[in-house]
């Protein structure tokens, strides 16, 4: 039982690592801009999301709209500020910290210091019972809402124009434009997918981990590590990234919990050391 | 500055000031007419921001209430934001010293914040208390100069050790808490009482700060007879957690009032019959803890005053008391000599201090109950931990 | 990449420069006993800030490294010296120094030997991940260094000159330390060793094929950081009265790294600058509006990214570069 629950637990964590780091995957592996901001979307979406679900709104609703929300803030930040900084990475880092500074102290003033747990879909409540023990159904459903993401990110990116524009790695502006491809177009939808996807999975993370203000600075931490481990350019490498983080993670926390601090970190370091690029990744110019 | 000549000359210069300067900063006395000061440290940003406004309000409340003055002696309020950081915390106090000619430091509500504080008051002779429950150590830290008035986070959770074993016969317990030191400290309280007439520790699962998902945590439980946590600022989404994976095992919360009130709402049915210490409670009745809770929730839109609140208020409200007895005179040695022997009635009971100035108070076990269609936290047991010193017997 | 600011500095030395020196010298040492204890706090804090961050502008405006760890030199600098003197007794500042030198050194090796496998925003992450590995380390180790409390309750140094020091005298022993160590970078980022930095950063793969062990230099370049973060996080220590593993996290290295951006990387003092702003920005944000002071604290930085490119040093260079041109000034 030991196992199999602990594999549960790691898969289940791992999806809503995947959703927020896919969102982040996509920004810096198609646009070479690292968004350190992506801890506050993450945060932001939720507190939207609980908000529009207080007033009544339905779960599905209240998910779509937070991500929508937050993707229109990503979609700003670019026009306004990001995309004057096409490849300067001083001035990236700058902007985003700076915006980290402001959002974290926005949410607070906006929504307060409190923390909140949100609440899962009727449908989806409760336990059901496996095998010999009884685990939460909600955690079961965000498996397969992450896969269903996974499968609807995996289908824009191999099947669709956009995509085939993404995977020839247009992180490269003179080239795209020379092929005639509307590139401000191309980036801004690329920046609303990914904060949106940010946002999304800050709601539908709260049923499990909940929501407080502290949490910009970690989330984006461990989103980051995922995307260094699975590597970044094809969502396939946020997954599995995501996945292997939470369950390392999982089974570090119930064998080795004097050490469960170490083991995400001490796994990024050596993929970092052993394949820059990821598991599963393509360099990104930077 | 390229040449050896300008450098020699100039360390020379530098000598000559520092032995100079030695007597030109020196301590200013305490000018007669200045307005008795309190310095406020409370986190308005930060980590966990939560309860500051609230706490400040509460200090506000006993200042009015003494009409901002001992003696003849006018008092002034001015707040700093520590930010839950004790770079941050250590750098406020240092203006509020410096600055503001702050007579004594009050607040901090992390205890790595009132920790590196009370070194640093420690170090210019200023008094501090903060508020809420503090380690041991800040008193350790500052012997001269440090008290606690609502004791220390041990002594704050033995109780419920205690009553686990003694009263409701659990004898074996499953404890998880925040790795950290003060984390360490609330459940190293609980597990004293447990252990003192028999009760055995079968499991510790020290959880990472920042941990959000509890579930490889929960999974991992052993089986106990109860289950006791401590965490910092996770202890509602903990809880939720708890009774997604755990039905029908009892658990203990040893400070239940540093879990959101909400939380508990929300989690209704499911969470009755969780047990918690405190030292206070809006629905004791007698006329000082009334009056406060009615003056409080004037202050706050109806809100009703927290332990947050309570410690704040009574912190406060001994300090000046001190102040009283000294006649307005606030160097560090009468001060702390006159606030060691403080006694007063306060909305907690009446309040005290012990020769090493940790708080002696009253305090309570509570149990989550609801009552006509309301949740509410009841008093279980009382009696055993009157007028005690809040402390474990180990310190 | 806008190399005359640096190229100006080295090559004329106008005598209205040699006169600003000697002003803001005298203004150093002869103003502060007049001044209120805390606005001398407050410069002593800039002194401090101001070599850490021009340590991390060895590695990143001279080298081309962008450490996001860097407070862990920091940090380690400060531990070592708390260690020495709380847990050894070790109650004199000098051996403390020399700790706090020997750990950041140690500190330095480790992560140049992991980190420099990799180069651009790998690089980056790598030094994240090992600040953070170390900050989890420092809540961890709870006898030797505290746990999350830190070490608290340090005195104020003694240098064994046989006197008390006070708030007054440590800040003269700060601005020592400041015009040493400045000086002392001043001449490493001036030196030939300072040049081929200057070189890789610019063009690595071209300084390889002209015969440079860039590694090695790089290398250096990182130690030599560290060296200097180390007696930053020393002083800082000692200003503070305390050391906790908030020295060693993520936050202080964005910080710093801040400072460096919004000072200037491209000119010497432009770091020195960026500690002062950040400075006095917290201080009068934190004054007015103490719960929104980090609003504002990230307006300014996106401000200084819009209107401000290259880092406000950069500007006032230019700026003054204009003026004595169009006014023949010498």
């Amino acid at each position: 039982m030991g196992i199999a629950v602990n594999m549960l637990n790691g898969v289940s964590y791992g999806m809503i690592l995947f959703i927020i780091a896919s969102g982040l995957s996509l920004i810096f592996g198609v646009m070479g801009v690292l968004n350190l901001a992506h801890g506050a979307f993450f945060v932001l979406g939720a507190y939207i999301g609980l908000t529009l679900a207080g007033k009544g709104w339905g779960f599905v609703l209240a998910a779509l709209a937070a991500g929508a929300a937050v993707g229109l803030l990503g979609l700003v930040l670019e026009r306004v500020f990001l995309g004057r900084l096409y490849k300067q990475v001083n001035e990236q880092v700058l902007l985003t910290l700076g915006l980290v500074y402001i959002y974290w102290n926005a949410i607070l003033w906006i929504w307060g210091p409190k923390s909140h747990i949100g609440k899962a879909p009727l449908a989806l409540q409760g336990d059901i019972v496996l095998t010999s023990f009884s685990y939460p159904l909600y955690r079961l459903w965000i498996i397969l809402i992450g896969l269903a993401i996974f499968a609807g990110l995996w289908f824009l990116e191999e099947r669709t124009r956009i995509g085939a524009i993404m995977r020839a790695g247009m992180d490269d502006k003179q080239m795209t434009t020379g092929l005639g491809i509307n590139y401000p177009l191309f980036s801004s939808f690329v920046f609303f997918l990914g904060a949106f996807l940010g946002g999304l999975a800050g709601f539908l993370g709260t049923p499990i981990l909940g929501i407080q203000p502290g949490l910009s600075m970690d989330i984006l931490l461990i989103a980051i590590i995922v995307i260094v481990v699975g590597g970044v350019g094809h969502v396939a490498g946020a997954l599995l990234g995501a996945l292997l983080i939470g369950v390392v993670d999982a089974f570090g926390k119930a064998y080795f919990p004097d050490f469960a601090l170490f083991t995400v970190y001490l796994a990024m370091i050596v993929i970092l050391l052993s394949k820059p690029s990821g598991l599963l990744g393509r360099r990104v110019n930077s | 500055m390229k040449n050896v000549w300008g450098k020699g000359l100039f360390l020379f210069l530098c000598l000559v000031f520092v032995v100079f300067s030695s007597y030109v900063s020196a301590v200013p006395a305490h000018a007669e007419g200045k307005p008795l000061t309190i310095g406020l440290l409370l986190p308005y940003t930060g980590f966990d921001p939560r309860n500051a406004p609230q706490m400040e309000a509460a200090t506000r409340q006993r200042l009015d209430e003494i009409g901002w003055k001992v003696g003849d002696r006018k008092v002034q309020l001015i707040t700093a934001d520590e930010a839950t950081d004790p770079n941050v915390g250590v750098q406020k106090a240092m203006k509020l010293v410096q600055q503001d000619k702050a007579d004594v430091i009050l607040g901090t509500l992390f205890g790595n914040v009132a920790i590196a504080v009370a070194g640093y008051c420690n170090r210019v002779g200023v008094p501090f208390a903060p508020y809420i429950e503090q380690s041991y150590s800040v008193i350790k830290t500052a012997p001269q100069g440090a008290l606690l008035p609502t004791g220390t986070l041990k002594g704050s959770t033995y109780p419920g050790g205690l009553y686990a074993y003694d009263k409701l016969g659990f004898k074996t317990a499953s404890i998880l808490y925040s790795d950290y030191v003060a984390g360490e400290e609330y459940i190293g309280g609980f597990v004293e009482g447990f252990q003192k007439h028999g009760g055995s520790i079968v499991q510790r699962q020290a959880v990472p700060l920042g941990t959000l998902d509890f579930a490889p945590f929960l999974t991992n439980l052993q089986k106990a007879d109860v289950v006791a946590f401590w965490f910092a600022g996770t202890m509602g989404p903990f809880l939720k957690q708890f009774f997604e994976f755990k039905q029908g095992q009892p658990v203990i919360a040893p400070t239940y009032w540093t879990i959101e009130p909400e939380i508990m709402n929300e989690l209704g049915d499911k969470a009755v019959g969780v047990i918690g210490t405190g030292h206070d409670s809006p629905e004791m009745n007698f006329a000082k803890n009334r009056q406060f809770v009615e003056a409080m929730k004037k202050r706050l839109n109806g809100e009703t005053p927290n332990h947050y609140m309570y410690s704040a208020y009574i912190t406060t409200a001994t300090y000046l008391e001190a102040a009283k007895a000294t006649g307005g005179d606030t160097s560090r040695d009468k001060i702390i000599k006159a606030w060691r022997k403080v006694k007063i009635e306060t909305p907690m009971g009446v309040v005290s201090f012990d020769k090493d100035g940790c708080g002696v108070g009253d305090l309570y076990v509570f149990r989550f109950q609801k009552e006509k269609g309301n949740y509410h936290w009841q008093i279980v047991d009382e009696g055993q931990y009157k007028q005690k010193p809040v402390r474990a017997p180990s310190e | 990449m806008n190399e005359n600011a640096r190229e100006m500095e080295i090559r004329h030395k106008p005598f209205t420069v040699y006169g600003a020196y000697l002003l803001l010298a005298a203004l150093c040492l002869f103003l502060p006993p007049f001044l209120p204890d805390y606005a001398q706090s407050m410069i002593v804090k800039v002194f401090i800030y101001g070599i850490f961050a021009l340590s991390l502008n060895l590695l990143f405006g001279y080298t081309g490294l962008f450490s996001l760890g860097h407070a862990a030199f920091f940090g380690v600098g400060a531990y070592t010296a708390a260690i020495l003197i709380s847990r050894l007794g070790i109650e004199s500042f000098w051996p403390g120094l020399a700790a706090s030198l020997i750990g950041a050194a140690i500190c330095a090796v480790c992560f140049g030997i992991v980190a420099l496998q990799v180069s651009g925003i790998y690089f980056l992450l790598v030094t994240l991940a090992m600040g953070q590995l170390l900050y989890s380390a420092a809540i961890k180790l709870r006898s030797l260094a505290g746990g999350s409390n830190g070490i608290v309750a340090i005195p104020y140094p003694n240098i064994g000159l046989g006197f008390t020091m006070t708030p007054g005298s440590f800040y003269y022993l700060v601005l020592v330390f400041f015009v040493v160590c400045v000086f002392l970078l001043y001449r490493v980022v001036n030196s030939p060793f300072g040049q081929i930095l200057q070189g890789i950063r610019g063009d690595e793969r071209r300084m390889r094929a002209l015969g440079y062990n860039t590694w090695r230099y790089k290398f250096t370049s990182v130690i030599i950081g560290a060296l200097f973060a180390g007696v930053a996080g020393d002083l800082s220590m000692y200003q503070n009265g305390f050391v906790g593993p908030g020295h060693l996290d993520v936050l202080t290295s964005t910080s710093v790294m801040l400072m460096v951006i919004l000072g200037s990387d491209r000119v010497f003092w432009g770091p020195i600058l960026g500690a002062a702003l950040v400075v006095f920005l917290e201080y009068f944000a934190s004054l007015y509006t103490p719960e929104r002071w980090p609003m504002i604290l990230g307006g300014a930085f996106l401000l200084s990214v819009t209107f401000l490119r290259g880092g406000a040093a950069l500007h006032l260079v230019r700026l003054w570069e204009r003026l004595r041109k169009r006014h023949g000034i010498a």
